[in-house]
């Protein structure tokens, strides 16, 4: 009974050895997130609330309302939002319809996949002198709508195909049986099943729509870029070299809150469909 | 039966007219996502309407700050990924077996950091770099970078789906994490490893904000900025360069696509 006892305190006491070891581990990644993510964070959320950095009055949230009345800041969130309506579902099903056909249609061939796997690793900044070149006097934003889709495509692509291939054939066998045509095979049994990485891919591909500022940037050159190709980092941007920080501030707060609010829309929205 | 093996072959050949229609469609559209790559490097041995290594011998005889950058790129890109795998990995692992309270909440706050785009977190980071005095030095571009949640949240999805049993029973033998980690944890995640040491790799060779905001004068600042001042170099030059800035990732391609294409997953 007492060395029963004792075996279970000594079980008791490695556990937690082991514990604070592993957490010694995870240590270093989160000082360091803590010292350049977290506490500087917090700072912001009070500077977006002072009046200015000398005198330091707290004026709530006039800032915030500052920021959401002003003209570019809109212009930013409406080019932003529409990259998103546009831009994004393009992208989705692009990589859908691809993944599908080289996961199943081609499977033999898998070479294939590299070619739009492979922009990914490629610097925008190299590929952006051809695009300049091609699409020269082209008076539109499509040009950075598609290097979005060049650049992102191949994410999507390895996320759905390694999604797809890990679906059992037989259910496949089964359906074939029963004489479906294929394209019923793939909307009614592929997309369901992967459907939570569908979500998460279209997460994914929001999250990055926010960074085409590197595409818009490199693109326009580092003049004043056209009013559709004015993205929220220009206007961050042009805050930073201002050293308006209370500006900027709220603004990035305001960022944060939507993309958070996405985040947990995105991730609630794939639980209730898992159950 | 003659008939319905006619319908069949009939079927047949519907089916294998279907599959080349197909395989033709994604050629071309495989060919015209290759394109630019192509293009940019056909472009660089042709200067003045005519073919010739011109662009290049002006690159490497007279454009000086392109060494500096160049060298710049690769040593962003190479502390960047080592280090971010080398704090990544053991992070993982924690998230993996140890349990302490909190240990929920703290995942789900590296996974709403890994989704914040950088424009909310230039600002917090510069502020944490203007405090610790960083500003204007290589460490400010490198520093945030190796502490990004990115590589964390991708192994430890990988690591939920691998087998666990290995390191239960080396818990037995040893109480070194260390130890645990180099011989039985590392082995399993090599494939994810590799994919997410590649992709940052490749994020942090195409860096620009960044080195645009945080540092002060071009000698510190790497590739992606030589080409966002095209106007201040000859043109000639540009495609050369460009093409000198594929090269590294194409062969980190070519060693470890197939890494990159199965160490990549969502659970």
């Amino acid at each position: 009974m007492s060395k029963n006892r004792k075996n279970q305190k000594k079980h008791k006491v490695t556990r937690l050895h082991w514990n604070i070891r592993c957490i010694f581990c995870l240590l270093p990644s989160f000082l360091g997130i803590a010292v350049f993510f977290l506490i500087p964070f917090v700072r912001v959320l009070y500077y977006s609330m002072i009046s200015d950095q000398f005198r330091r009055k707290f004026v709530w949230f006039d800032n915030y309302v500052e920021t959401i009345t002003n003209e570019f800041f809109q212009l930013a969130m409406k080019n932003s939002l529409l990259l998103i309506v546009i831009g994004v579902p393009a992208l989705i099903f692009l990589a859908l319809i691809l993944s599908l056909v080289l996961s199943f249609g081609l499977k033999r061939l898998p070479f294939l996949r590299d070619a739009f796997v492979f922009p990914m690793l490629v610097p925008t900044a190299a590929v952006v002198l051809v695009w300049q070149q091609f699409f020269h006097g082209l008076d539109s934003v499509l040009p950075v709508y598609l290097l979005f889709i060049w650049k992102n495509l191949g994410i999507c692509v390895i996320l759905l195909t390694s999604a797809l291939t890990t679906l059992d054939p037989e259910i496949y066998e089964a359906a074939h049986m029963d004489g479906a045509k294929s394209f019923t095979i793939h909307t009614r049994l592929s997309i369901p099943m992967v459907a939570p990485t569908i979500f998460f891919t279209v997460l994914l591909s929001i999250m990055n729509s926010f960074r085409i500022f590197k595409e818009s940037y490199l693109y326009y050159g580092s003049k004043y870029p056209p009013d559709y190709g004015y993205t929220l980092q220009f206007y961050l941007n042009n805050n930073f070299l201002k050293f308006d920080y209370q500006k900027l501030a709220s603004s990035s707060v305001l960022t944060a809150f939507l993309v958070l609010i996405l985040v947990v829309v995105g991730f609630s929205l794939q639980r209730r469909y898992e159950r | 039966m003659g008939r319905s093996g006619g319908k069949k072959q009939k079927e047949l050949r519907k089916k294998k007219l279907s599959f080349f229609m197909i395989l033709v469609l994604i050629c071309v559209a495989a060919v015209i996502f290759l394109v630019p790559v192509v293009l940019t490097v056909l472009r660089s041995f042709y200067t003045e309407e005519k073919v010739s290594l011109a662009g290049y011998q002006e690159l490497f005889l007279n454009c000086f700050p392109f060494y500096k950058m160049f060298w710049n790129s690769v040593l962003y890109a190479v502390t960047i990924t080592a280090g971010a795998v080398l704090i990544a990995v053991p992070a993982a692992f924690a998230f993996c077996f140890a349990r302490f309270k909190g240990k929920r909440l703290v995942y789900v706050l590296y996974i709403v950091l890994m989704m914040m785009p950088l424009q909310v977190m230039i600002l917090p980071n510069y502020i944490g770099l203007r405090d610790l005095g960083l500003l204007n030095t290589r460490a400010a571009v490198i520093l945030p970078l190796i502490f990004s949640p990115l590589g964390v949240v991708v192994l430890r999805q990988y690591m939920d789906g691998t087998e666990t049993g290995v390191i239960e029973a080396a818990r037995l033998e040893t109480s070194s994490c260390l130890r645990i980690l180099w011989h039985c944890v590392l082995p399993q995640l090599r494939v994810c490893i590799c994919a997410v040491a590649l992709f940052l790799f490749a994020e942090s060779w195409n860096l620009l904000e960044q080195p645009l905001l945080y540092l002060n004068e071009d000698s510190k600042r790497n590739l992606s900025i030589f080409f966002s001042q095209t106007e201040k170099y000859e043109g000639e030059v540009l495609y050369p360069a460009a093409v000198l800035f594929m090269v590294p990732v194409c062969l980190w391609y070519l060693l470890y696509h197939r890494e990159l294409k199965e160490g990549l997953k969502y659970h």
